[in-house]
């Protein structure tokens, strides 16, 4: 390594704490920092801090996540949404809507759909008491195409008007008004994180192969499950409040791993903080570049963030040929 | 704040009250009682906060365009702040300061412009509607589908804003002028009914249902939505049924500006329809004023009423 591991966590810290500076003092409304701490302007201040953690709540949970679902599944495509989480959210949410439920319900019926649908995928692929990853995999992917079929279906076919704008909620965005779901999310997310933490030795060892990881004396099934739940939990909570949001979960584990290698007790704590970064980041953008419009989040994580990991992928390869 | 609910003192006031009731009973009504109050709290939100907004100027914030052209018509110029990007009649609404567009408001500086009340519209606007009031905002929602609950929202909205006496007088003459229409609707009485098409969309082809404003529009004005069947706001129709209803006339209340009207006579089938082959396509009625549910309804419903019988305008000039 040519960097010690602490600089590198100390640049990542250092480039988060900026984010979030800027991320406070970037809105709509230009206001100096005084202005922003007066108790006049206290609930556009609460407002940001509000985007702010969820951005970093949101980011940190689908990279987990990711990392969770990459390890079990030895899979580099595996993602959150891979379990047919986000289709089961959109469509817990249409139905909900279509039934004429309030929008306050909206975060619970995708929650309920969410992991609705990741039970049945599990379900689906237990045999006796073994979960078998290909099956896993190819019954998440089924579930989801099914899933967002029955979605387009029903938003076709419907007569209620509100649907439409469902669909601009389903892409995701950072916006958040009620502190008491985000309270919710957060303490089920952070919770997420740190089972997955206490968990990273066994993920190290799931990762050499399930019949190495038995030799090592790990109870290969029972990781999986509590894990898959753990994951379920942390991405059905986080597309009922915030949608759907394509690419950190997927590429923020591959990046964090080429920086500090891929020992699950490092990894889950750097990417956090990776994620968090980016995604406050990406959120500035989404919601700076086309003021007073807001660009759904995702498209700004996928624009912005393919580019920089690329780059990343590529002196890391380069890297490798020359020694 | 405004999410913690003062529900500790009413069981404290409970234990201390004397016997009689069992304390189960008392507890039971002492809490209905604390829910039928917080509901007539949210009922009429800004009952408390009127004395104040007298006192001081009231601070407006319009997200729709039909309240926008209410709270213009009522004489509210000088107190709203801001609108929606939308909002683009009367002219001064043009230079008032932009609160974000329509479906996306932009929720920071509605805050920063610290609005005493919000009017928005239901449907698109429900996501907003519910935001806007977990953060404590005052909004007042009016979404009038016929002539009669535009007059009770143009109430509401005047009374939210102690303009009742000009509401009065506004309503009065959008009456009269209603009043005028449909008497001479009614002197036609003797003519089979004008069949209309309004076409709002072309891909898919999207027209009003009975439940919309267009249908009563054309209604009054004497005239028979020939989707007048369909029981939702808005749907899609197949052409066929259009061409197999002959309508007398087709209205286009298109959004966008488009090429419609001579891409209609190139249609399959189209041209045998009456309005196509006498050449009675009409796409020159504002569709703002047309789509706008506020004080320019009369004005379409004139508009309209002039379409289906031109005979009556062109021999009075």
């Amino acid at each position: 390594m040519k960097h010690p591991l602490k600089i590198k966590i100390a640049v990542l810290a250092g480039i988060c704490g900026v984010m979030v500076i800027l991320g406070l003092s970037i809105g709509s409304v230009p206001l100096t920092w005084s202005q922003l701490l007066s108790p006049e302007y206290r609930l556009i201040l609460f407002i940001r801090l509000w985007r702010i953690l969820l951005a970093s709540v949101t980011g940190s949970g689908l990279a987990v996540a990711g990392i969770i679902l990459q390890a079990l599944f030895k899979n580099p495509l595996a993602e959150p949404y891979l379990l047919g989480t986000s289709s089961g959210a959109g469509l817990g949410a249409v139905i909900a809507t279509i039934i004429g439920a309030s929008s306050a319900c909206l975060p619970l019926s995708a929650f309920l759909g969410a992991i609705a649908a990741t039970l049945c995928v599990l379900q689906l692929s237990r045999i006796g008491s073994r979960l078998p990853v290909q099956a896993l995999i190819l019954n998440g992917v089924i579930i989801s195409i099914a899933l967002s079929g029955i979605i387009i279906f029903l938003i076709s076919t419907s007569p209620n008007e509100a649907l439409h704008g469902l669909m601009w909620w389903l892409w995701g965005s950072l916006q958040v008004f009620d502190p008491f779901l985000l309270a919710v999310v957060t303490i089920i997310v952070v919770s997420g994180i740190i089972c997955a933490y206490v968990f990273s030795q066994d993920l190290n060892a799931v990762c050499l192969g399930e019949e190495n990881a038995l030799h090592l004396g790990v109870n290969t099934e029972n990781v999986k499950i509590v894990l898959l739940f753990v994951t379920a939990i942390m991405t059905a909570s986080l597309v009922s409040i915030c949608g759907i949001i394509g690419f950190v979960g997927l590429i923020v584990p591959h990046a964090t791993r080429f920086w500090t290698g891929p020992n699950h007790r490092i990894l889950i704590p750097v990417a956090c903080l990776t994620a968090s970064a980016f995604m406050i980041g990406c959120d500035l953008i989404s919601r700076s570049i086309a003021t007073p419009m807001e660009i759904p989040i995702g498209i700004v994580t996928a624009i912005i963030g393919a580019p920089i990991f690329l780059v990343v992928f590529k002196t890391k390869q380069t890297g490798k040929t020359r020694p | 704040m405004h999410w913690k609910r003062p529900r500790g003192r009413a069981i404290d006031q409970a234990r201390v009250q004397p016997d009689g009731y069992s304390v189960g009973f008392f507890y039971f009504m002492k809490i209905i009682r604390l829910i039928v109050s917080l509901f007539f709290c949210f009922l009429c939100p800004n009952s408390w906060a009127q004395d104040t907004a007298v006192a001081k100027k009231l601070r407006i914030i319009s997200l729709a365009p039909a309240t926008t052209e209410i709270l213009f018509a009522l004489g509210l110029d000088q107190n709203i702040i801001a609108v929606s990007q939308f909002c683009d009649y009367p002219k001064a609404a043009l230079t008032k300061e932009k609160a974000g567009t329509f479906s996306a408001p932009d929720i920071e500086r509605i805050i920063y412009l610290k609005p005493d009340i919000i009017f928005c519209t239901g449907l698109e606007q429900a996501e907003t509607v519910h935001k806007l009031r977990q953060l404590g905002l005052n909004v007042c929602v009016s979404d009038p589908k016929n002539f009669e609950e535009l007059f009770s929202s143009i109430s509401a909205i005047a009374g939210y804003t102690h303009k009742d006496a000009a509401a009065q007088m506004l309503i009065a003459d959008m009456k009269k002028r209603i009043n005028s229409v449909q008497a001479r609707a009614a002197r036609r009485s003797y003519q089979r009914k004008q069949k209309v098409f309004i076409e709002i969309w072309h891909d898919p082809l999207i027209t009003p249902g009975r439940p919309s404003f267009l249908d009563e529009l054309i209604t009054l004005a004497g005239g028979e939505n020939i989707t007048g069947t369909i029981a939702r706001p808005y749907g899609i129709v197949n052409p066929e049924f259009v061409i197999s209803s002959n309508p007398d006339c087709i209205i286009l209340a298109y959004m966008q500006p488009t090429q419609a009207r001579e891409t209609i006579r190139k249609r399959l089938g189209w041209q045998k329809i009456s309005a196509v082959s006498h050449n009675r396509i009409y796409g020159d009625i504002d569709p703002n004023i047309l789509l706008r549910p506020g004080p320019r309804a009369v004005e379409a419903l004139e508009d309209i009423y002039e379409r289906l019988y031109p005979d009556e305008t062109s021999s009075k000039n």
